[in-house]
């Protein structure tokens, strides 16, 4: 009786469908339009092309700021899960003093407009006289990944089993052993999420990246100057690529470590 | 005494991060909202002229007070719609939980520019609505007020957001537990009373959270705007890029910038006094 109750499609599933729809339809045009033959947005579309594929992958600009982004989000997915998973252990570990203070404080630069950020930084660069480079973009971007890699490694962390632990070191393993041989196996799969996570979420990242950004432009900020200048369908067919790189990551991330946990 | 000072070394490397790359920061943000900006340069000085400088001109708080209804209205449609899907994630489909959570961590982290840009070609004169329009024939001319106005601008980020408040409305909802629900229900509660009485008030901290995230990021957002906003669509992101750009009148930048932080802790803190109260009358 109950089950068929639940199992009944309904208005609820009607919902559902809209609501989706809604949100995959955008990236459905992109991709449509990412093959269309002429560089106008005619409907119905006018013919197969991979022309503007082509265009994109010999575009030089392009690929320099797909080599930058590529190297920030590596650096910045190494630093915040190493950050991140310590800070963990001692939220999860440990009782002391101000501990609540400090998890909730980990969470402000996520729950803040991204622009303050980036006018914060910028700020901060200029009045130690800091030279504005990928590196400050790597700093910019560790601010938001790190509360995302605390998060995930909380949920993980807060469900280990330390008796695990206790066992190895009393058969004699130091506590290196006990990490290297225990605890890493374990927490493997949350930190191979959380660095798939902050490499997309690094990846990705526009407008902190906007303010802090030197000579070299990352791919966001490419974007962004295509999509000033107007519509151009290499936009659709960077955008395309970008999406599938997005959904590798996410994919890779979603199986190891569930983030759907993120709260 | 050993497992005492544990926490702090592990501690250690957040600390240090935190103090250089955002409490630093934030605070240098705030001496130079108390700055002057002369002809000359910046004056490093302790005035207020910043803060009440913003309500020299109306356009300030109007275009303030549109970013916060925005915001606002962002933010309660995300909940409104995030909830059915979070609601049938948690209790109807098992199934199809997994598929249906990667059509929406797919759509999340899709690129964030890539996806605003997606509504300018859907909304604009040349978009897919009026191509679709005039190819069915219902019109003749393009519908010019779908792009650039500030409800093109609600339609884009709650499609960029709702994803956002999926996640934590789903998570509360599945801390609580069945057996309560079964609970309920055998005492006699019907299916409404139940989500009322149990549900809801249980699935509040996830609500508020997605709130929160939603109403903040969508007010001071500044890409979405810039794009498909228009002149009617100015926000205040805009107008803090502006001082730190063209303008270059940093000190004032910083102060809109704290104006802003300040009004909408106060203003969360509003919603989440009268998400209690509601809860309060709720039980007695």
């Amino acid at each position: 009786m109950h089950r068929k109750k639940r199992n009944r499609f309904g208005v609820l599933d009607v919902i559902n469908i809209i609501i989706l729809l809604y949100l995959l339809f955008p990236l459905a045009v992109i991709i449509l339009y990412s093959f269309n033959l002429t560089s106008s947005l005619k409907f119905p579309l006018e013919g197969f092309t991979t022309r503007w594929y082509k265009e994109v992958v010999q575009d030089k600009s392009f690929l320099d700021s797909l080599r930058y982004s590529l190297y920030v989000a590596l650096a910045v997915s190494t630093i915040s899960v190493t950050i991140g998973t310590l800070a963990s252990f001692a939220l999860t570990r440990y009782n002391f003093k101000f501990k609540n203070i400090i998890s909730f404080s980990v969470l402000i630069p996520i729950t803040l407009p991204a622009i303050i950020l980036g006018i914060s930084l910028l700020s901060f660069f200029a009045a130690i006289d800091f030279k504005r480079s990928l590196l400050t973009v790597i700093f910019g971007h560790c601010i938001f990944c790190i509360p995302f890699a605390v998060l995930v490694m909380n949920s993980r962390l807060s469900g280990f089993d330390v008796s695990v632990e206790e066992a190895a070191k009393d058969l004699g393993a130091t506590t290196l052993q006990t990490f290297r041989y225990v605890t890493f196996p374990i927490i493997r799969p949350s930190i191979i999420g959380v660095m798939m996570l902050t490499f997309a979420l690094s990846f990705d990242e526009f407008l902190v990246t906007f303010f802090i950004i030197g000579k070299r432009n990352t791919l966001p900020i490419v974007i962004w100057g295509m999509l000033r200048r107007g519509v151009s369908p290499t936009i659709n067919s960077i955008a395309t690529m970008v999406l599938f790189l997005s959904i590798t990551l996410i994919i890779i991330a979603n199986k190891y470590a569930k983030i759907r946990t993120l709260r | 005494m050993k497992k005492e000072k544990k926490h702090i070394i592990l501690l250690t490397p957040l600390f240090t991060y935190f103090t250089f790359f955002f409490f630093a920061p934030m605070f240098v943000l705030f001496i130079y909202s108390f700055w002057l900006k002369t002809s000359t340069g910046l004056v490093p000085t302790f005035t207020l002229h910043n803060y009440l400088y913003i309500f020299s001109n109306k356009l300030y708080p109007i275009t303030i007070l549109r970013s916060i209804r925005i915001g606002f209205i962002t933010a309660i449609i995300c909940v409104i719609i995030s909830y059915p899907v979070a609601y049938s994630l948690t209790f109807k489909y098992k199934k199809l939980q997994d598929l249906v959570l990667y059509l929406i961590l797919i759509s999340l982290f899709s690129s964030y520019l890539v996806r605003v840009y997606a509504w300018k070609t859907i909304l604009g004169s040349n978009g897919i609505i009026n191509q679709i329009l005039k190819y069915i024939g219902v019109i003749e001319q393009p519908l010019t007020f779908l792009l650039f106005s500030p409800t093109a601008i609600i339609i884009t980020l709650v499609f960029i957001l709702t994803p956002f408040t999926i996640l934590p409305i789903f998570s509360s909802l599945q801390n609580i537990s069945v057996d309560l629900i079964e609970a309920a229900n055998d005492l006699g509660a019907n299916k409404f009373k139940t989500f009322y009485k149990i549900t809801l008030p249980l699935s509040m901290p996830g609500v508020i959270t997605g709130f929160i995230f939603s109403f903040t990021i969508s007010t001071g957002d500044y890409v979405t705007p810039q794009l498909v906003g228009g002149t009617e669509g100015l926000m205040i992101g805009r107008i803090i890029q502006d001082q730190f750009g063209m303008t270059y009148n940093w000190p004032f930048g910083s102060a809109l910038a704290y104006f802003m932080i300040f009004l909408l802790i106060f203003l969360i803190n509003c919603f989440i006094w009268i998400t209690s109260i509601l809860k309060l009358k709720r039980k007695f």
